[in-house]
């Protein structure tokens, strides 16, 4: 499964600025990932989760800026790269699709052509060569009959064709790691259960490794070997996905998980989080879960996040688990 | 890329209702509202005998909506009354003018654009920085000058003060004469090339290059500020980040695709734009003597030649909505997602 | 107040914004106390002619010169923001007075009559802007109450279709279902909830019209369908000095000047109003602040 350490994410801190003040998104942020891994980000909206996917994309917009850390990626740190070498990196080694497939194309090119240019600008295609290529790429991800979908307009589409043909674009330049950005959730559940197949057996045959951010605990089940749980910009829980939900260690994971309604013949209260985010503003100084936490003690409240390591494969950011 | 041939069908028969809609309110305006039309029609200076004329003529003493058939059967049968100005038929008058207008107003459009677009762009890609801030006084402050003062300025101090550039007119008539240049087409720019007349080319350039300028700046401000704004919206498009997370160069995708995006909406808009123009061709024509359809409205309103004034109003009322249908067919065909 | 805060951010980066609020008030604060501030009533008024000092050059004494009739130009040209404000607010009134009802109507009641009433909106709007004007003052003769309604008349259908649009969108909006929910009669959820909401961008969009509705008048003094003599409107100002303008330049030039400076100052405003709607410059000010 495992191929060694790919990319490294050590004490990322951004900071966005708004009208409404400067939101501290993520706060020191580490995070390890190896060659072939299938990770899931989990948390809720707030939690930073977006934000870590396009950092580490280098994608970040224009009012968001990196406070300190770094993002190591086969030894080379992205952040500290002047941007002419940082385009090297883009879509070449990594690559990114988003939430909402509708917003992913131009409306006004074909996605042949948004295809084709990824084609040519990478490998110097012709523009025959290219939608050659391009229609193969659109097979690989299941689409039937490729012609007619390379000249669509994107408002001519489906959600899931659309995702599959960004997807298929974003794989394009054939990266080593893709971020999918809630790639499902503007998607019916048939349609999600087939986008989510179709990343795990790409991610086997292009021996990809995935990072899957989303809120769904579900997802992760399926799709993902590890899963990083994140709560209000700081990461909480990190370990092998089974791990983490069969036994959650930190309680907000621990509540994520109660949270996930069961259907059963018995009925119940369903179970919820009580409490809200802190304000990302003014953050508090010690564990940011503490006010809606039950465990939680005058310690969470001051003393600064660390982390406790729990067996060999699994970390997590709570006094519970001692030092 | 091809327009469907419901769309098309669908703008040609707005297209009629709109001329019709023209026509009836312009209708409603010279012959409703006021309480004597026919004074306005015959003259300050008409008798009695004139007066009682105009009456019958215009049908003024049977029901509106009798009124209203003759007005259109007048319309379509060309007689849009007679100029006391000129003592001619109006719409012989206007056509006569017309392809002077045109050559005025398309050169002025040319460079509004020219100009314009490119000015929006780099002050949407400097956001924030000097050049924005400068850029964006400057349109803000063309869009705000009366185009009939900066005309008498320039003028003035380059037409007449500096004598640089002809302070009127469009072409210099010893010159036709003694070259013996031709009106083809009427538009005396491209007639001039047909016939290799390079002198009067250069003269009628030198003619146009004012008040086309003049005419020219609303519209390149509309148009910068229109891009500018697209511009930005436009950068902050999912669609431009997952071309560049995907590895397109941001040159490509700044010149090929999201060009395209702020082209698109700044063509929806032409027509509203070549309606501003039209009437501040009015204002250009008068003060530099273009012979055009301004310049004949112009005086028209000066020397309250009604029928005349109507005339231009309505022929520059059509003509615009003429513009309009063929920017939707273009808009249309540029933007797929209109097409249904 | 983090408005203020952000305008005077946005000020700080771009000075030329202060300007528009500077300019527009002077303008306001001029045109009302005009009449009362003049050095020389009578030239303003038009009602003094004085032969021996015609065409006098921008001096001490005449700041802006004289015209073809001894009338001190800075005079009349001071006077002239009292009309123009007059006219700029007045057109302005009176489209909202006839275009917000239409719009209201229009938006709420949908259906069949929202349509019809759009699509007579949309026959004005098929002339192109000050052409229907033109036509309407040529009809109706030269006077101040006619520039008005002309001007109103082709005016009016734009703050129609702006509130239409606002309206549509609003009345589906959660909370006019919820008030309805809750009992509330038909017109009183128009007038408390529809109306307010909708009438914000409308009202903006209005204020900062006056400047273009000062810039029209004057186009349409210019050609002689609007203000008559020897009111001292600037449009009209410009095209008396118009046969002199070689020999005698300032007769059109200050009052142009007193055009172009007024209506920057209300595009300026605008300009700076639409940057504080705007989310992302705001994001972008604000990371200035820290």
């Amino acid at each position: 499964m495992s191929g060694g350490r790919l990319l490294r994410v050590s004490d990322l801190t951004v900071h966005y600025y708004t009208a409404e003040g400067v939101v501290k998104a993520l706060r020191n942020v580490s995070l390890e990932v190896d060659s072939g891994d299938s990770l899931c980000v989990i948390g809720e909206s707030g939690s930073g989760k977006s934000t870590l996917g396009l950092a580490i994309a280098l994608s970040l917009p224009k009012n968001a800026v990196v406070v300190s850390g770094s993002i190591l990626y086969k030894g080379v740190d992205l952040l500290k790269l002047p941007p002419s070498e940082a385009e090297k990196y883009k879509g070449r080694e990594i690559s990114m699709i988003f939430q909402d497939p509708a917003t992913t194309f131009n409306p006004l090119f074909t996605i042949g052509e948004h295809l084709t240019d990824v084609l040519r600008y990478h490998f110097g295609l012709s523009r025959q060569e290219a939608l050659g290529k391009a229609a193969e790429l659109l097979k690989m991800v299941r689409l039937p009959d490729p012609s007619r979908i390379l000249n669509a307009y994107p408002h001519e589409l489906s959600g899931g064709m659309l995702q599959r043909a960004a997807i298929a674009a974003a794989l394009a330049p054939r990266p080593k790691v893709l971020i999918a950005d809630e790639p499902t959730t503007m998607l019916d559940v048939v349609t999600q259960a087939q986008i989510l197949d179709l990343l795990d057996s790409l991610r086997r045959d292009l021996d990809l490794t995935l990072i899957l951010i989303t809120h769904n605990l579900g997802i992760a089940s399926e799709v993902c070997n590890k899963t990083v749980v994140m709560y209000a910009g700081v990461v909480v829980e990190e370990g092998p996905t089974e791990d983490v939900i069969l036994n959650p260690l930190h309680p907000y994971t621990a509540k994520l998980v109660k949270a996930v309604p069961v259907a059963s013949k018995t009925r119940g209260k369903l179970s919820y989080i009580p409490g809200a985010l802190p304000d990302l503003r003014n953050p508090p100084m010690g564990c940011p879960f503490a006010d809606r936490c039950e465990h939680a003690s005058s310690k969470c409240r001051t003393a600064p996040l660390k982390y406790a390591h729990v067996g060999h494969t699994r970390r997590v950011a709570c006094v519970l688990y001692g030092e | 890329m091809p327009v469907s041939r419901e769309y098309l069908v669908k703008r040609l028969v707005l297209l009629v209702f709109v001329v019709l809609g023209v026509l009836v309110i312009t209708f409603i305006i010279t012959r409703v509202i006021p309480a004597r039309p026919e004074f306005l029609w015959a003259g300050p200076h008409a008798t009695e005998e004139q007066l009682k004329r105009a009456r019958q003529e215009l049908h003024l003493d049977e029901p509106l909506h009798v009124q209203l058939y003759y007005y259109l059967l007048d319309f379509f049968k060309g007689s849009w009354g007679v100029s006391w100005r000129t003592r001619s038929p109006v719409l012989q008058d206007l056509l006569t003018a017309l392809p002077a207008t045109l050559e005025l107003v398309v050169t002025a459009f040319t460079l509004a654009f020219l100009a314009g677009v490119p000015l929006g762009i780099y002050s949407a890609l400097n956001y924030g920085r000097r050049a924005d801030q400068v850029v964006r006084v400057l349109t803000i402050l063309g869009a705000s000058t009366p185009v009939f003062w900066v005309a008498l300025i320039l003028q003035t101090v380059v037409g007449i003060w500096a004598g640089l550039l002809p302070a009127g007119k469009r072409v210099d008539e010893y010159l036709v004469y003694s070259t013996g240049f031709r009106p083809i087409t009427g538009f005396y720019l491209l007639d001039s090339l047909i016939q290799g007349n390079i002198a009067v080319f250069a003269d009628v350039l030198k003619h146009i290059i004012m008040p086309a300028l003049v005419l020219s700046l609303y519209p390149m401000s509309l148009a910068s500020r229109m891009c500018r704004s697209l511009m930005i919206e436009v950068l902050n498009e999912n669609y431009i980040r997952s071309l560049e997370i995907w590895g397109v160069p941001r040159r490509v995708v700044l010149l090929k695709y999201a060009l395209r995006n702020v082209i698109v909406p700044v063509v929806g808009s032409l027509g509203l734009s070549f309606g501003y123009t039209l009437v501040g061709a009015f204002m250009v024509e008068l003060v530099f003597v273009w012979p055009g359809l301004g310049y004949y409205a112009g005086m028209a309103l000066l020397s309250y030649d009604y029928p005349a004034i109507i005339g231009a109003v309505v022929l520059v009322a059509i003509f615009y909505s003429l513009i309009n249908f063929v920017v939707d067919l273009l808009h249309a065909w540029l933007d797929p997602r209109v097409r249904l | 107040m983090a408005e203020l805060g952000l305008y005077l951010d946005l000020i700080r980066r771009n000075p030329v914004y202060l300007a528009g609020l500077v300019i527009v008030s002077s303008f306001v604060v001029l045109g009302l106390i005009a009449p009362y501030i003049l050095t020389r009533p009578e030239d303003a008024w038009g009602l003094a002619y004085s032969i021996d000092k015609r065409l006098m050059p921008p001096s001490l004494e005449h700041p802006f010169g004289t015209d073809e009739y001894g009338r001190d130009v800075f005079n009349r040209v001071l006077l002239g923001a009292r009309f123009s404000l007059v006219i700029g607010v007045g057109v302005v009134a009176l489209s909202l007075a006839i275009g917000v009802p239409i719009g209201l109507v229009a938006g709420y009641m949908g259906g069949r009559v929202g349509t019809a009433l759009m699509r007579i909106t949309d026959m004005f709007l098929a002339f192109p802007p000050l052409l229907l004007a033109v036509a309407l003052a040529a009809t109706l003769g030269r006077g101040l109450l006619n520039t008005i309604v002309a001007l109103s008349l082709s005016w009016w259908p734009w703050y129609s279709r702006l509130v239409y649009l606002q309206v549509s969108s609003v009345k589906n909006m959660p909370y006019v279902d919820a008030a309805r929910v809750v009992g509330l009669d038909e017109a009183r959820i128009m007038f408390k909830h529809v109306l307010p909401n909708s009438l914000t961008p409308v009202i903006t969009q209005a204020t900062l019209d006056v400047g273009s509705a000062i810039l029209e008048a004057s186009a349409l003094s210019f050609l002689g369908v609007g203000v008559p003599p020897p009111i001292p409107e600037w449009g009209l100002l410009v095209s008396s000095g118009w046969h002199l303008v070689s020999r005698a330049w300032w007769i059109s030039f200050f009052p142009g000047l007193a055009i172009v400076i007024t209506v920057l100052g209300f595009n300026l405003l605008g300009d700076a109003v639409k940057e504080l709607m705007d989310p992302r410059l705001r994001n972008i000010l604000s990371m200035r602040r820290v």
